[in-house]
């Protein structure tokens, strides 16, 4: 018998992932022009959470604006409300006690090891390995239990304000903090175990949604993303603020560029921001935990932005006074909206059960992309 | 500028030009486009890019200064890929057109955060909504 092979051709097919599929961890829509089962061109849609929040500032003053931004990226609010208040702190010429300093980088890596257990958690359940997200939100819970304690909030903290924080740490937070760390690193070790030698796991991500460094550079790529396409790239180290200059901390780089090295930087850098917390806990000096703002709050007019590393990357806002008693323009530049632009790039020639491990990788959170 | 990030004031008929030194000069090398954001004084749209460079560890401003009645740049997103979103942005909220944007110039395809048929530029000093009557598409009146 003799076989022949003829071509078929199809004219393709486009498919709307989103705004309400769960794996797009928000409101994102993906039109995806596919060709059989392998990508074509996608086109990420944004906007479905866009509020106007950079217009709404506008017509509030400086310090009110602060709430806002814990609907920004709302897995890591308290990076958010640094970001805003070193702003205004540099638009206004105000300077943060050292006491502060410390309870901010403390408040911002615990935030940080949150944000990055729900990545774990999504992530896993996102190429096919369910157990993990049970894992990871059980260990969250516990650094959220710290977060309420010490804000009252568990989501939208509103904490971090200009000129420091709202309050000093209330009594027995430091030994509630050293306790949980002290269960959080096996806790981490046996996640990791879970995945990273984990085969199906690693058919899943290795060689997958490769960025190359040069590309990270041209796109504007930046923190787990950046460090996953071997960019050495931590605002914590490049432009210190607060006391990151006095801690000791490894940044960690994966030159590999694929969806593993992306997710192994994390992994490794939930290890350093306990070191971090750590080094807070045992340094932090006692003394104010503000400045006192002026009632009446006139930045001169002129510009300034702040540039801080946010779970997801590079946040920083900018802002412009007029001399009045609001903002003139804020800006977000959200680290999310950044790497979705990456998209269209990435998913071209891709298999479509590796667009959700991609997307996943990336680690985007809605509420920055659309402001 | 608050802090010592030099600052420079860009005419917008050089700006092609000088992106690309800015990029390829090897005493200069802003490889990584940080940000780029628009705000509106009331009499003129600035256009603020923030340039860093990933081997020096330093970072640069451009600004643009582009009259009200006929803001447009030409695009940079040839030079630095990751402006692309930015311009959408700019074009969205403030309406300055980018010509040689991948995207094109029609409107439908560049706006980004807004639905593609909303009318006008919402970010600017003197946007007054339109109401449609339709709650998908557009402002609605308070009650």
């Amino acid at each position: 018998m003799q076989i022949t092979t003829t071509e078929i051709s199809s004219p393709g097919m486009t498919v709307n992932m989103g705004p309400q599929h769960p794996s797009t961890h928000g409101v994102l829509r993906l039109v995806v022009q596919l060709d059989g089962e392998v990508v074509v061109n996608c086109r990420p849609m944004i906007g479905y959470l866009h509020r106007g929040l950079e217009k709404m500032m506008e017509a509030r003053r400086y310090v009110q604006n602060v709430p806002f931004t814990d609907r920004l990226d709302y897995l890591s609010s308290l990076n958010c409300n640094l970001a805003i208040s070193q702003a205004i702190e540099r638009i206004g010429g105000l300077e943060v006690p050292e006491r502060a300093q410390y309870i901010r980088v403390l408040l911002c890596e615990l935030n940080r090891l949150a944000s990055h257990l729900v990545f774990l958690g999504t992530f896993a359940t996102d190429v096919g390995a369910t157990t993990v997200f049970l894992y990871a939100f059980r260990e969250r819970e516990l650094i959220l239990d710290l977060l309420e304690a010490m804000t009252g909030a568990r989501l939208t903290y509103n904490w971090i304000r200009p000129g420091g924080v709202a309050a000093d740490l209330p009594e027995g937070f430091a030994d509630r903090t050293r306790a949980f760390l002290k269960t959080f690193l096996p806790a981490l070790n046996d996640n990791d175990r879970l995945l990273t030698r984990n085969r199906v796991f690693r058919a899943r991500c290795e060689g997958i949604g490769v960025i190359p460094r040069e590309m990270a550079i041209a796109y504007g790529a930046s923190g787990p993303v950046a460090r996953g396409s071997g960019l050495d790239f931590d605002i914590r180290k490049r432009e210190p603020y607060d006391v990151y200059d006095r801690l000791e901390f490894d940044v960690p780089v994966f030159p590999e560029g694929d969806c593993m090295a992306r997710y192994r930087v994390r992994i490794e850098e939930m290890r350093q921001s306990v070191r971090i917390i750590e080094q807070c806990l045992r340094d932090m000096p006692d003394g104010e935990v503000s400045t006192k703002l002026p009632k009446i709050f006139k930045p001169p007019a002129g510009e300034a932005y702040s540039r801080t590393e946010s779970p997801r990357g590079e946040l920083s806002f900018f802002m412009v006074s007029d001399g009045g008693q609001n903002p003139l323009r804020v800006h977000v530049r959200a680290p999310s909206f950044v790497h979705l632009s990456l998209l269209p790039e990435l998913l071209k020639g891709v298999k479509v059960a590796d667009v959700i491990a991609i997307l996943g990788s990336l680690d985007t959170v809605l509420g920055e992309v659309d402001r | 500028m608050r802090g010592d990030v030099p600052v420079l004031e860009v005419p917008r008929e050089d700006l092609a030009r000088v992106a690309e030194r800015l990029r390829d000069d090897p005493g200069l090398r802003f490889d990584y486009p940080a940000d780029l954001t628009c705000y509106d004084t009331g009499t003129s749209f600035v256009l603020w890019y923030r340039l860093y460079s990933m081997e020096r560890n330093r970072s640069a401003v451009m600004r643009v200064t582009l009259d009200r009645n006929d803001p447009w740049v030409p695009s940079l997103t040839p030079v630095w890929p990751g402006l692309n979103w930015h311009e959408r942005e700019c074009f969205d909220l403030y309406g300055v057109r980018f010509p040689g944007h991948p995207d094109g110039e029609d409107p439908a395809v560049l706006r980004i955060l807004l639905p593609e048929d909303w009318e006008g530029h919402p970010f600017r000093k003197d946007y007054q909504p339109v109401f449609s009557g339709n709650p998908l598409h557009g402002p609605q009146e308070r009650n």
